[in-house]
């Protein structure tokens, strides 16, 4: 029980801090869509490796002055050269380096979005072996159990050896629907020795569309032009090529794809449809008795499934309405709306 | 770097090599357990990496610690924590850590046991040849961390694993000048706690027991004993006699140290005046694990733990066990002990009840004969001479009245025999007398002017104490062979041929060839100075140099001097780094503004902002002649800008940058040739 509170109250201390820190950070580092890293911005410490050798040197040269050995003393003062050194060699490892960040495409809550981070230099020094990464404070925020603090962090490394630029994608949990704005970055490195950690933590303004989570769900039958729910969506029949699907043992013969197979695509079914062209109009209140966040999901899934079908079909919010239409561009516009809607 | 990750394969090769590498050189030292231990570790570590074997499991390894632990304590234990102990630890550490060597956290533990092994190995030997197989490992280390903390996908290929040499390399040459710093400026300061040295040395050079034939097995040695550095004129042969010990007893074959009268001199016989002769030189001894030092009569030394005793030698408080430096002044021209206490002169006269009778008779004839005791001391030594006496390293053996032996049958001896004889003579007359045992003559190696003196050097003499003149020395060998004091032992050695048969006068054959015999004496001043330079770097060497460097008042300032030329070293790293910041020149765009840039002056001139792009479009509308291969410029241009690779140093690309300037240059040509002629 006592450690237990003891976990508590330290991963208390430690939001406490994380909080402070980014709220520090925010205002020292606003967001920016293109950040330059540099003395302002990158942050040093020894890492605990680090520490080990200084200590190491500390017992050899104690060592060196008990045994009077002079080649001893060289080589604590070698180690203590090297550690000084790659202060710098760690440093500006970071130094210059200039992020840009890409919004992701849209994504559905509880998935990840995928920014792209352009990571580029200008100048000849190669970079190596820094990792850009964002701290996932939603697993964060959570019980602070193994699991969590292994998905914390998750990084990719990025390597300016031969190219100017590189390419990092970062998939960061996007967990509610609306405009979701990505953690700030944690770009870091132990290059070359691993006895320093230079870290910085730009913000570069990364936001993504996060459309509510489709939830599975029959279409209540009063959101036709007034016919029955049969109709609603194109059935199975025999009248228009629908398109074309591999063959299952069981199809008819004369419905399978001889061209296709000729050309040797292998074995198609072809699939046929029975035209249903109604107007279908999806309507906030027909999911009523669901609560706010369900009741979107549910007509998330719906428009997921007409456009899927390629019917053309609306939308009713409160205070929103988007006449019939069909196509990408429509879906993306009814998406944002449920996604944006409050 | 994530801790929990696995090492990269190409990380842990480097890491093995390096394993390897620290145990090679205390292999030696290495019981045969510990071998067999390395082998099979190495053996199954190889088998892991290539995926034979799989990693011991937890009661493998529980066992092989129980077992190593007990081995160690069972063979080093009984001394404490010895060095040797210790060392032996550590390299099983480092061999079991091998088997479980896994994850990047583990290898925290490797680098410190790695770094501990390195010094561990300059307790052993601190020569040039380990100075620089240590750094080659220290700079083997720096680079397998490099390539643990380089992405994996980057350090696959022979290229990739030099570059992780190579900027270990840059990284080892940076920090050398900050450790030069450190190591000149950082005080240096006595050893904090007394500490066991490594047992494997064993106790050389002159002893404090002589019986006959034992200075002569020394004089076989061509080891070195002690190297000296005069500050003015180095003196003639016949004054470098440098005394060890006084040797005041004898038990009818044997003489030896009187160890109840040791213990600092109260009075001393000089004033420290600048009108006396004086010799002032340092001495870099190599150790003798004895408690005495050398030097000409009669030394002062002003250096902490080094005291003068009673018989004029100097001593040190600790035995010698590394190399060890002191400078020394000596008086020549000082008498010592012009008075003789009651039982000092009782030392010095004290025989054995019986023994060697026709020695004893002859002593009492001549004392006969001559009454003043200088005459009869010049009387014994020519006798010597007039007498026929022979001057060998193999003289035959002479078991009991060994003095009588000598003095009346065998008449062969080597320094011992004559300064033994001559002593008990002397006694045997009256006169208070007394062996000294030390070293005569030196080596002079003309690269660094200094002298070397070998252990062949080793010499007995006596001295006797007169009345109005104090202890005096008297050397028989010079006597009976003058060539040993004048032109030195290996003279001597030269001229037998027994000598020049044994192996280990090897060294006697390779100074007849001047060449060969310059190249020791160069290797030899090589280590001199690294034994000056570097290893006697201490306390007082350290304060002396200092003040040469920045003068005596200015040395407290150090410290602040010291960190700004560390910081001024880290300054210019940083700058120079930000000078390889500049924007590059890109070649690509650096040939096609050469080209462009040529028509300036004609009426194709690049007109303000204009791109590459527009430019060649214009020059193919008003000469369409050249259209395709203006195009076709065009576009090689484009894609060879935008690609992703910008490393000029590829051959490839370079190749195809001079192909495009080829063609460039032709095009400006055939252009400027057809614009002349429509003009």
């Amino acid at each position: 029980m006592d450690t237990q509170y003891r976990r508590r109250f330290l991963s208390l201390i430690q939001q406490r801090f994380e909080r402070w820190h980014l709220d520090w950070l925010s205002r020292r580092a606003p967001a920016q869509a293109l950040v330059r890293l540099g003395g302002r911005n990158i942050y040093i410490l020894p890492t605990g490796q680090g520490l080990l050798f200084v200590i190491t040197s500390v017992v050899v040269f104690v060592a060196a002055i008990n045994y009077a050995l002079s080649l001893a003393f060289a080589l604590s003062f070698l180690m203590t050269g090297v550690f000084l050194l790659t202060l710098v060699h760690t440093f500006m490892n970071l130094q210059g380096i200039t992020l840009r960040g890409h919004g992701a495409e849209a994504c559905f809550a509880g998935d990840s979005a995928v920014f792209k981070i352009i990571v580029q230099r200008d100048d000849k020094r190669i970079r190596e072996a820094i990792d850009v990464g964002v701290a996932d404070t939603a697993s964060h925020t959570k019980t602070d159990n193994k699991s969590s603090a292994k998905n914390k962090y998750n990084g990719q490394i990025a390597n300016l050896n031969h190219s100017l630029t590189t390419e990092v994608f970062l998939a960061v949990k996007a967990p509610q629907r609306g405009l979701f704005k990505a953690p700030r970055l944690m770009v870091k490195t132990a290059y070359p020795l691993g006895l320093w950690e230079a870290w910085s933590r730009p913000d570069l303004d990364l936001q993504c569309l996060v459309y509510p989570r489709p939830q599975v769900c029959e279409l209540p039958a009063s959101s036709g032009a007034g016919d029955s729910a049969d109709n609603l969506a194109s059935v199975p029949g025999n009248e228009d090529f629908y398109g074309l699907r591999n063959y299952q043992p069981g199809d008819s013969k004369r419905q399978i794809a001889w061209k296709t197979l000729a050309r040797g695509q292998g074995l198609k079914t072809k699939q046929f449809v029975d035209p249903c062209d109604f107007n279908v109009m999806l309507d906030w209140t027909q999911f009523s008795g669901l609560d706010l966040e369900t009741r979107l999901s549910c007509l998330c899934y719906q428009v997921l499934q007409l456009s899927a079908r390629d019917v053309d079909f609306g939308l009713r919010l409160p205070g929103q309405e988007f006449a019939p239409d069909r196509g990408e561009e429509h879906r993306r516009k009814l998406l944002e709306a449920l996604a944006l809607w409050s | 770097m994530v801790v929990n990750a696995v090492i990269p394969r190409t990380a842990l090769i480097w890491i093995l090599s390096v394993m390897v590498l620290l145990i090679l050189p205390h292999l030696t030292r290495m019981p045969v357990w510990l071998i067999v231990l390395a082998g099979v570790c190495l053996t199954w570590r190889w088998l892991i990496y290539i995926g034979r074997a799989n990693y011991p499991g937890r009661a493998v390894r529980a066992v092989a610690l129980f077992a190593v632990a007990t081995a160690t304590i069972v063979q080093y234990g009984g001394e404490g924590l010895s060095i040797d102990g210790t060392v032996i630890l550590l390299i099983s550490g480092c061999l079991l850590k091998l088997l479980e060597m896994r994850y990047r956290r583990d290898i925290y533990i490797v680098n410190t046991l790695a770094f501990l092994l390195l010094m561990a190995g300059f307790i052993y030997s601190q020569s040039i040849l380990s100075g620089a197989y240590n750094l080659m490992v220290a700079l083997l280390i720096l680079a397998s961390l490099i390539s643990l903390n380089r992405a994996p996908d980057f350090t696959d290929g022979r290229i990739e694993q030099l570059r992780n040499l190579r900027l270990a390399g840059i990284l080892m040459l940076q920090a050398l000048p900050l450790m030069l710093i450190l190591f000149v400026t950082v005080p240096r300061i006595s050893p904090l706690w007394s500490v066991t040295q490594p047992s494997t040395a064993s106790a050389t050079g002159v002893s404090d027991r002589m019986s006959p034939g034992e200075i002569s097995e020394l004089a076989r040695s061509t080891e070195i004993a002690f190297r000296v550095k005069f500050t003015g004129n180095i003196p003639s042969p016949q004054q470098l006699y440098w005394r060890g010990l006084v040797l005041e007893d004898f038990d009818g074959s044997t003489w030896s140290r009187n160890y109840f009268t040791i213990g600092p001199r109260q009075d001393r016989d000089y004033q420290s005046d600048s009108s006396q002769a004086a010799l002032d030189y340092s001495i870099i001894m190599e150790p003798t694990q004895q408690n005495w030092l050398y030097a000409i009569n009669v030394p002062d030394v002003n250096q902490p733990g080094v005291f003068l005793d009673n018989y004029n030698v100097l001593n040190v408080s600790r035995p010698v066990v590394q190399r060890f430096r002191y400078d020394v002044r000596s008086y020549t021209d000082v008498p010592s002990d012009l008075i003789l206490g009651q039982r000092a002169r009782n030392r010095a006269l004290r025989l054995p009840e019986d023994g060697n009778p026709r020695a004893r008779e002859l002593a009492q004839q001549m004392r006969a004969q001559y009454s003043d005791d200088r005459q009869l001391a010049n009387a014994m030594l020519s006798r010597f001479r007039t007498e026929q006496y022979f001057y060998t390293l193999y003289p035959p053996l002479m078991p009991d009245n060994s003095i009588d032996d000598f003095l009346f049958d065998s008449q062969q001896g080597f320094c011992e025999h004559y300064a033994g004889a001559l002593t008990f003579m002397l006694r045997a007359a009256g006169i208070p007398a007394r062996v000294v045992v030390g070293y005569q003559g030196a080596e002079h190696n003309r690269f660094e002017d200094y002298l070397i003196v070998y252990q062949y050097n080793a010499h007995a003499w006596v001295e006797a104490w007169f009345e109005g003149v104090g202890w005096q020395q008297l050397d028989p060998t010079a006597w009976v062979a003058p060539d040993r004091i004048e032109q030195g032992a290996e003279m001597l050695m030269r001229q037998n041929e027994q000598t020049l048969q044994d192996p280990a006068f090897a060294m006697l054959l390779l100074m007849d060839r001047p060449w060969l015999n310059a190249l020791r004496l160069r290797m030899d001043s090589l280590e001199y100075s690294w034994n000056r330079w570097v290893l006697s770097y201490d306390e007082t060497t350290q304060l002396a140099f200092l003040e040469s460097l920045v003068g005596a008042s200015r040395v407290k300032w150090l410290p602040a001097i010291m960190v700004v030329m560390l910081v001024l070293i880290l300054a210019a790293v940083v700058a120079g780094s930000m000078f390889k910041n500049r924007r590059r020149h890109d070649p690509v765009v650096d040939t096609c503004l050469q080209f462009m840039n040529s028509f300036s002056g004609t009426k194709l001139a690049r007109v303000p902002r204009e791109g590459a792009y527009t430019f060649f479009q214009r020059l193919a509308q008003n000469n369409p002649e050249c259209r395709d291969e203006l195009d076709a410029c065009a576009r090689d241009i484009n894609q060879m800008m935008y690609r992703s690779s910008m490393d000029s140093h590829n051959v490839l690309i370079k190749n195809e940058l001079r192909a495009l300037s080829t063609r460039l240059k032709r095009l400006s040509r055939q252009l400027a040739r057809a614009n002349k002629q429509s003009s």
